[in-house]
């Protein structure tokens, strides 16, 4: 949950990549990390990564972001992201605790629908366990891989992954090349901000 | 909506209890962190430390040990220990929404760092607790 530091004019806020293995997640976070434009460098943090010897991700991703200043008060984001691996689903509801907002990075590919609805179901049931409806979390939806030969239409993905009483911001993302990457990103701190500024 | 937010007497109030901690545990470094990741207040010599990362992997590491005694049935967990060879770590429970992270060096023991600790952590918990106000934001 949002901290809000009244002695340090600080509002801090916790952003989740979560989706199924190898959909991007990590490389979302690469490239925000790579091409993030900050005012000044102590903006961007370094980022952290607790990855296997075959570099795919252990524990989580973390990189901390510092945004600009609304109304006197400097926003921070802590972004993170999940283990893909379904053996990980403990780790995932840690590093879901105090989430704010989620970025569902989905793989586009016809061969992965499956494990695109399996990990969105996953994703709700440890949103539950820690007693957060995924109802009242901003969140938005990446189609990523959008390069791929494999890659399904976008109608047939929003009809399988948005398809809900509340339809979500979407975006067509080829992380690898960083399209879509920045898209994402602006769209889920602007539905934070507007959610924290605004109530 | 209500959602916890820190005003300055809570930030004089964990930087008196950590300030106390720190001169008379001889620690390098205390941090006040929340579980979810956020460091919310830090006293002692941070110089050439990433202390907003540390803050994560600290409430990280604590809660994956947290989970994994869980899962042994071990329901009384309450803090851990990093051994170092110049640095060690200490890390306590303060409540459900906060942790105590001190980092000292290897001159000092971990039974004297748990010693001082404890009156600590009590007084974070009890008087500097970050509080969930129901008072909406006023921006100015």
């Amino acid at each position: 949950m949002a901290i809000i530091n009244r002695a340090t004019k600080e509002l801090q806020l916790k952003i989740v990549y979560y989706g199924p293995a190898k959909s991007g997640k990590t490389t979302n976070l690469e490239q925000v990390h790579a091409h993030v434009q900050v005012p000044e460098t102590t903006a961007k943090g370094k980022m952290t990564s607790l990855a296997t010897s075959s570099d795919r991700t252990l524990f989580f991703d973390f990189f901390p972001l510092e945004a600009t200043t609304i109304k006197g008060f400097k926003t921070k984001f802590s972004l993170f992201t999940v283990p893909g691996q379904v053996i990980y689903n403990a780790t995932r509801q840690i590093v879901l605790r105090g989430v704010d907002g989620i970025v569902f990075v989905a793989d586009s590919q016809y061969e992965k629908m499956g494990e695109n609805i399996e990990t969105f179901q996953h994703m709700q049931d440890n949103l539950k366990s820690l007693n957060i409806a995924i109802e009242d979390l901003p969140y938005v939806i990446q189609y990523n891989k959008r390069d791929a030969e494999e890659a399904a239409p976008v109608e047939y993905l929003e009809y399988v992954l948005n398809n809900r009483e509340i339809h979500v911001p979407f975006f067509e993302a080829t992380a690898s090349k960083c399209e879509g990457v920045f898209e994402t990103l602006n769209m889920i701190t602007k539905l934070l901000i507007h959610k924290y500024l605004n109530k | 909506m209500a959602f916890p937010q820190l005003i300055e007497e809570d930030i004089q109030s964990f930087d008196k209890v950590l300030a106390e901690l720190i001169a008379k545990s001889e620690a390098k470094l205390a941090m006040i962190v929340e579980k979810a990741g956020y460091l919310i207040h830090q006293h002692g010599n941070a110089a050439a430390l990433d202390t907003t990362t540390l803050a994560t992997l600290g409430s990280n590491a604590y809660n994956a040990t947290h989970f994994m005694a869980q899962l042994v049935n071990e329901h009384n967990f309450a803090s851990m220990y990093q051994q170092g060879e110049a640095y060690s770590t200490l890390i306590l429970n303060i409540d459900q929404d906060c942790i105590l992270v001190v980092i000292f060096g290897t001159q000092q023991t971990v039974g004297s760092m748990k010693y001082y600790a404890a009156p600590a952590v009590k007084k974070i918990g009890s008087n500097c607790r970050m509080q969930v106000r129901a008072a909406r934001l006023r921006w100015t």
